[in-house]
């Protein structure tokens, strides 16, 4: 999931705190993530992005990403190492 | 092995309450307004330096004029109509009225603002009166679609209240501008024509523009900045305060009443309620350091916060009638039209228009191969260079206009120029992505993009971002897939805790 990146923030989705659980049963794996805001407009792009990140695992079968809500996103849950991209992505743009 | 790629069937998707992808209107849409307004204000900077003697004169000038509506409806208008068309479905969490209507009203549009200005500046008012008559079916058609958009919403949360407002002092603007230029022709309005020039001006600006502007920075900046959104309940205040101060501006300025200072005070109230709000959200916010495109719209509000007091001095009668306050009253103008506005669109437009060509772009590769990140469509060392060239180009200006000198005017007026032309090349550079997007074998640099200097060279294919590095991140999934180590698009980012999907 690292793969997939918030393009405004230029941040992956683990590291924004984006995913909530990951679910491995054989082949078959079901990840539980969130986004943002509820309205964020690069839903679908996100959601299909993790989808197919997934899919291109060898060895998984079937792979399902649900959107949930709950709890609601907010910054604390970006991780240092988001937060050290963040700043080297300013860093970089001086 | 079989891998599927799970965009398929069994994907199980929770919809948030509200949430409904696609809300928005085709790409087109809103990008064939915010081009063609980018064009106006390149057109306008780049002529105004060569009528600098014009400036130095009495702002009531039918060229002066020409100008003016080049850059209020070509350029401010225009753009937030576009802005609006992709904003209003995210910011309010609903679907667009009518696409159709949307491309219709381009025209109308178009043709009105070419014919306002045109015949401002050859002095025919018949046809700037048939030309403001296209303005406002342009106008009718946005705000049967914004108003039809907003009508079918449950609950109006503190931006679809600024944007309703907006809307309706946009209607009331043209309908009265429209009456401005029939009496050019027909002569039937009775009253002194600065004090109506005063009060249509006002009412354009601050109860059309600054109240949109106000509307959607509470939820952008928030989403920009990684803020929580604030607590409704202050910028509940603010909206009213601001709402009552600018109806009331209007009819007190037309008629030049001593009651416009009591709702000069009550919009200066609205505006201090507006700072305070955003200086929350800044404190609030979990971004560490602030992009150049929400810092230049921020630093914009500097200059509305520096324009207060002059418009209270002038409501309260505090400055004497002469030339002084001619002069102040044009450098007042210009520094809310350009400083205030103009740079609240520079900064937003490098965050909407790359969204919005990223999104056609590049939406469909996420996942299967490394895609840039949104700052990496345009030059950010350019970006910065023009946000200072903007400040110094405004206040030499600004300056020119106090002082009367066309040579200040002149000088002022090239630096801006030249900022708008940095402007124009970073907004032309992230449209190439269109038609040439970038791919494995281009250069993804951290924070260069391919921007101005790419765009020089033709986009070459083996290029060098603009801080010559060249991409660590363009290799295609190896057989271990991510384990491959495809790292955040933003460089070389370690990877931390949690499950090593």
């Amino acid at each position: 999931m690292r793969k997939v990146i918030d393009p405004e923030l230029g941040i992956n989705l683990v590291d924004l705190g984006l995913i909530y659980d990951v679910a491995i049963e054989g082949p078959d794996v079901r990840v539980k993530m969130t986004l943002t805001t509820p309205g964020c407009p690069m839903h679908d792009s996100l959601l299909r992005g993790a989808e197919r990140a997934l899919g291109r695992i060898p060895g998984i079968v079937s792979a399902a990403v649900e959107l949930v809500w709950d709890p609601p996103w907010n910054p604390n849950m970006i991780n240092p190492d988001g937060l050290k991209a963040m700043q080297r992505d300013w860093r970089g743009s001086r | 092995m079989a891998t599927r790629p799970a965009s398929g069937g069994s994907a199980p998707r929770a919809a948030a309450p509200g949430l409904r992808p696609g809300l928005g209107p085709s790409i087109w849409v809103p990008l064939r307004y915010l081009a063609t307004a980018q064009a106006a204000f390149l057109l306008a900077v780049t002529a105004a330096p060569f009528y600098a003697e014009g400036l130095a004169d009495h702002y009531y000038l039918s060229h002066t004029f020409a100008f003016t509506h080049l850059l209020t409806l070509g350029w401010i208008s225009m753009t937030i109509m576009g802005a609006a068309y992709q904003l209003v479905p995210v910011a309010l969490d609903a679907q667009l009225y009518s696409e159709r209507l949307a491309r219709w009203q381009y025209w109308p549009m178009v043709l009105g603002v070419i014919g306002i200005v045109a015949h401002f500046w050859m002095g025919h008012f018949n046809g700037m009166a048939w030309s403001a008559g296209l303005v406002l079916v342009a106008v009718l058609l946005f705000t049967w679609n914004l108003g039809a958009t907003l009508w079918r919403m449950p609950r109006w949360g503190i931006v679809a209240k600024h944007v309703a407002a907006a809307v309706a002092f946009f209607l009331a603007t043209a309908l009265v501008g429209n009456l401005m230029a029939l009496d050019k022709v027909l002569g039937f309005w009775k009253g002194e024509v600065l004090n109506i020039l005063h009060a249509h001006v006002h009412l354009a600006a601050l109860g059309w523009v600054t109240m949109i502007i106000f509307g959607v920075a509470y939820r952008l900046i928030p989403m920009f900045s990684l803020a929580p959104d604030p607590d409704e309940r202050m910028p509940n205040r603010q909206f009213w305060t601001f709402t009552a101060g600018v109806a009331g501006l209007y009819p007190t300025i037309l008629l030049g009443s001593r009651l416009q200072v009591l709702f000069a005070l009550v919009t200066a109230a609205g505006i201090g309620l507006f700072v305070h709000q955003v200086a929350r959200i800044a404190r609030a916010r979990k971004k560490p350091v602030l992009d150049w495109g929400v810092r230049t719209a921020l630093t914009a509000l500097g200059y509305l916060v520096v324009l207060v007091p002059v418009g209270l001095a002038f409501a309260a009668g505090l400055i004497p009638e002469g030339e002084f306050a001619s002069r102040l009253a044009f450098a007042y103008g210009f520094l809310g039209l350009v400083g205030w506005v103009s740079l609240t669109i520079i900064g937003m437009m490098h965050k909407i228009v790359p969204f919005l060509v990223w999104f056609h772009r590049y939406s469909d590769l996420v996942g299967k191969e490394p895609v840039p990140a949104l700052h990496q469509l345009y030059s950010e060392v350019w970006q910065r260079r023009g946000y200072w060239l903007l400040h110094a180009g405004i206040l030499g200006t600004a300056a020119g206009l106090l002082a009367a000198s066309p040579w200040i005017l002149r000088g002022g007026l090239a630096v801006l120029a030249a900022a708008a032309w940095i402007f124009g090349f970073n907004m032309l550079a992230i449209y190439r992505h269109l038609r040439r997007p970038l791919t494995l074998s281009h250069t993804l640099s951290p924070a260069g993009g391919v921007g101005v200097r790419g765009l020089i060279k033709g986009f070459s294919k083996t290029g060098e971002s603009d801080n010559g590095n060249r991409s660590r991140d363009h290799r295609e999934p190896g057989p271990r897939g991510v384990e491959e180590g495809h790292r955040s698009g933003a460089g070389d980012q370690p990877r931390g805790p949690g499950p090593h999907l």
